[in-house]
């Protein structure tokens, strides 16, 4: 039996998601807008087995930040895994996703039994796509060729990312950047090092270099 | 040996024993140490880039204990970081004044790693001006420049006059060989910031910049130097540029009287001192040259 | 009207025609996928994802193995070209893309999930551009492709092939047309000069957010050049298309041949729209780096 939670923030959404995984085999254990509402429920060790989230394409990085930052406040010594339902594959965003750290990224249509398949692959912690995916992910690169001098940008930070930026523009320490946006030194260290990951610096010194040379970094 | 080297050997090796009581090892991470000395009491000033992460930190103090410390604030701009530890009850060092300082006057450079102690280089100042801009905005003054192979255990160590006295702190930024002395009235002034703001406020206008080639035919029709200058990519709304006129696709030609060759001109412009100034901006829209006037508020650190 | 016996008859023959003509590829780890036989030469072609690396082991329907080099890759409309040493290969007949009739009915041929030669039925969707897939041309078909069938043939009812099939979005099966495959084979790249590179970014004007590509630097002598566009310019698109991402100048940089296009952009100024045509398709490029 799999406990799932459904975080979608359209009714309409959640309802489908609840009419697709509902049946034998899953429990559904809360359907909400937003998981900040569910920190009794997450806070129980083996309450929920995993997290399917949906949203329209242009708000999935933003769900899927604020699923995992939501997730990094509760020290578990397992991860809650999140899986991503879309309306249309799309290799980048699939690709963007997992490199967040969802363990799947699935389309919607997806027959019952493939899915029950996949979220029960998740529940072990394994990463699932579907292997039309598979391979245009691992082909296309973040870092695109410059074709025609059409430039492609270093992978774009979130919004977040974006702020907690700003701040280590300031000198300012995890602990410090944790108390002034309310969250936990754990999550701040998380998006720290993504940011560092995605502009390839070796330090916060140097990411605030390059963050201002590219104009990430508001001056 | 003549008398006069002896003398001066001993001297040598007696301020280095001197100071030594001041400095402490700083241990961050698994990769080496650097050195720290303490500024005031349970105090230490480092330097700033050779703290890999803000993590706890541990000192090693003369009395070979080791001891826990947080970090009060860093800043990268001047290459200080604070740090706090109650444990090191240690005596103050004697402040000396840089400015007295000349090309061809005498330094130690004194620092402490936990296996040996004290570590101690001689350096020679090679050259002293009275102020010097950095990137970012520092300004140090006066700028000290020590003839000097700092080993990376030595970095953030006391630099002390032929006095005795402490008259900054080593490290090799700001300076392409050798070495520099952060002069005693900078490191006092970041000191005072980040132990009541935990942080170095700096100017803020609101822009997203990239740099970019002028291209020949604007090189062609204005009076300037450089070949590069910063575009604007990013306008924060209701920040001073926004409020000033500036739009996503100006190009910044020069701020506050200086020409901008790329946006880290523009982030040495906003330091403390901009704060609550006006700025002019020459910019260039659509290939016509514009200025506007831009009021530098303080950078916001995310409160509320 | 053909009886239904007789269609049926013919469509399996078709199908078979169209079997011979396809082939599993082993991409590598990635498992398999498919490709066609495009000339009798030896010339294969799939897309690019199914063939990561320069080689790949390539199966036909008689259960022939050779060793196949990737000769040509456009990874940005994943199409990929390879070479088998073999002669006297069943080809596939091309059909013009453009005479696609939403309705009609349509054939996949791949390999998917380990059987090889399996036949998909439907009709065609669309074939159109795909909010979120740049401003490439898909062909849509309501057809069911499983994975193994990438790389393979799309054929209308007389056997011709059509399209490759890429991709699954939803309840279509989406192929890129035979026209690009036509085109890819004959450039080689299929990218034309622009000469400009850009940066995304959200402008607030006439009300709403609008996207644009920030000019950040125009190379001489190229299209961009040659229209007068500068640095700090905003493209928003074309005068049938607004940009909704950086995928949509690539898109429409698809393709050698010379045409003109004419982009909407903004200057200095964001109530007034200004439009400038520009000559694309010109694949020369300055001979020399230029100058600082």
């Amino acid at each position: 039996m799999l406990k799932i939670i459904i975080v979608a923030e359209s009714v309409l959404a959640r309802k489908e998601i609840e009419q697709l995984v509902r049946g034998p085999g899953i429990e559904i254990a809360a359907s909400t807008a937003s998981l900040s509402a569910l920190d009794a429920v997450l806070a129980t060790p083996d309450s929920v087995d995993l997290i399917i989230g949906t949203a329209e394409p242009a708000h999935l990085d933003d769900l899927l930040e604020s699923l995992m930052e939501n997730l990094a406040e509760f020290d578990s010594s397992r991860a809650v895994p999140v899986v991503l339902l879309v309306e249309l594959e799309n290799p980048r965003i699939t690709a963007r996703a997992l490199r967040m750290g969802a363990h799947a990224v699935l389309p919607s249509n997806l027959p019952r039994a493939r899915l029950l398949a996949a979220l029960e692959a998740v529940s072990h912690d394994l990463v699932v796509t579907t292997p039309e995916e598979t391979g245009s992910i691992l082909a296309a690169s973040p870092f695109g060729a410059a074709a025609s001098g059409v430039e492609e940008l270093v992978e774009a930070l979130t919004a977040r990312e974006r702020q907690v930026l700003g701040m280590l523009a300031l000198g300012l320490a995890n602990k410090e950047i944790a108390s002034r946006l309310s969250l936990s030194e754990h999550t701040v260290k998380f998006h720290v090092a993504a940011i560092l990951g995605k502009l390839g610096a070796a330090s916060r010194t140097e990411a605030v270099a390059i963050g201002i040379r590219q104009g990430l970094i508001l001056l | 040996m003549s008398e006069a080297l002896i003398e001066l050997s001993n001297a040598l090796a007696a301020t280095t024993e001197r100071t030594a009581a001041h400095t402490v090892a700083v241990h961050t991470g698994s990769r080496g140490s650097s050195s720290g000395v303490v500024w005031r009491t349970g105090i230490v000033v480092t330097a700033e880039h050779a703290l890999r992460s803000d993590e706890e930190f541990h000192l090693t103090l003369p009395d070979k204990s080791v001891a826990p410390a947080t970090l009060v604030g860093r800043d990268a701009t001047t290459d200080l970081a604070i740090l706090k530890c109650p444990e090191a009850v240690l005596p103050v060092p004697a402040f000396g004044d840089p400015l007295g300082l000349a090309a061809g006057h005498l330094t130690l450079v004194v620092g402490r790693t936990r296996a040996s102690g004290p570590v101690a280089a001689l350096a020679i100042v090679s050259l002293t001006v009275a102020e010097r801009k950095h990137w970012g905005g520092a300004t140090l003054a006066p700028y000290i420049r020590l003839d000097v192979g700092l080993a990376s255990t030595a970095v953030g160590g006391a630099v002390v006059d032929a006095n005795a006295s402490v008259i900054g702190i080593a490290t090799p930024r700001f300076a392409r060989f050798g070495a520099i002395a952060i002069p005693t009235a900078t490191v006092n002034r970041v000191a005072d910031l980040l132990l009541s703001k935990g942080h170095v406020p700096k100017g803020y206008v609101g822009l997203g910049l990239q740099p970019v080639r002028l291209p020949q035919e604007v090189l062609g029709s204005i009076q300037r130097k450089g070949k590069t200058a910063a575009i604007v990519l990013d306008v924060a709304p209701d920040g001073p540029a926004h409020k000033a006129g500036v739009l996503i696709g100006d190009l910044l030609l020069s701020l506050n009287g200086h020409e901008v060759l790329h946006p880290g001109d523009v982030h040495s412009a906003l330091g403390p001192d901009s704060i609550g100034k006006t700025f002019v901006a020459q910019l260039l829209r659509g290939g016509e040259p514009r200025q506007v006037q831009i009021s530098v508020m303080e950078r916001p650190n995310g409160d509320g | 009207m053909a009886t239904g016996k007789t269609m049926s008859a013919v469509f399996g023959d078709v199908a078979e025609g169209l079997r011979r003509s396809t082939v599993l590829i082993h991409g590598g780890r990635r498992g398999s996928g498919s490709g066609l036989i495009w000339s009798e030469a030896g010339q294969i072609v799939t897309n690019a994802h199914v063939v990561p690396g320069a080689h790949a082991g390539v199966q036909l329907w008689d259960g022939r193995e050779f060793e196949a080099q990737v000769t040509d890759r456009d990874h940005l409309r994943d199409l990929a070209a390879l070479h088998v040493a073999a002669h006297g290969l069943p080809s596939v007949s091309i059909a013009d893309s453009s005479r696609i009739r939403p309705g009609e009915l349509a054939l996949a041929i791949g390999n998917p999930l380990g059987f090889v030669g399996a036949l998909s039925t439907g009709i065609i969707h669309a074939v159109g551009l795909l909010r979120g897939l740049g401003t490439s041309t898909w062909v849509q078909a309501d057809l069911r492709l499983a994975p193994g069938n990438s790389g393979g043939p799309l054929a209308n009812a007389s056997g011709q092939v059509i399209g490759i099939n890429t991709m699954i979005a939803g309840r279509l099966a989406l192929a890129i047309p035979s026209n690009a495959v036509k085109n890819f084979l004959s450039t080689g790249s299929t990218a034309a000069w622009f000469g400009a590179s850009v940066y995304p970014t959200s402008i607030p004007a006439m009300g709403r957010k609008l996207f644009g590509l920030v000019i950040l630097e125009i190379q001489p002598g190229s299209p961009a050049a040659t229209a007068s566009l500068m640095p700090g310019d905003i493209l928003l698109g074309t005068e049938e298309h607004k940009f909704a991402d950086i995928a949509d100048l690539r898109g429409l940089l698809e393709g050698a041949h010379l045409r003109q296009v004419r982009f909407e952009f903004l200057r200095g100024n964001y109530q007034r729209v200004r439009k400038v045509t520009l000559q694309l398709g010109d694949l020369r490029r300055p001979s020399q780096a230029r100058a600082a």
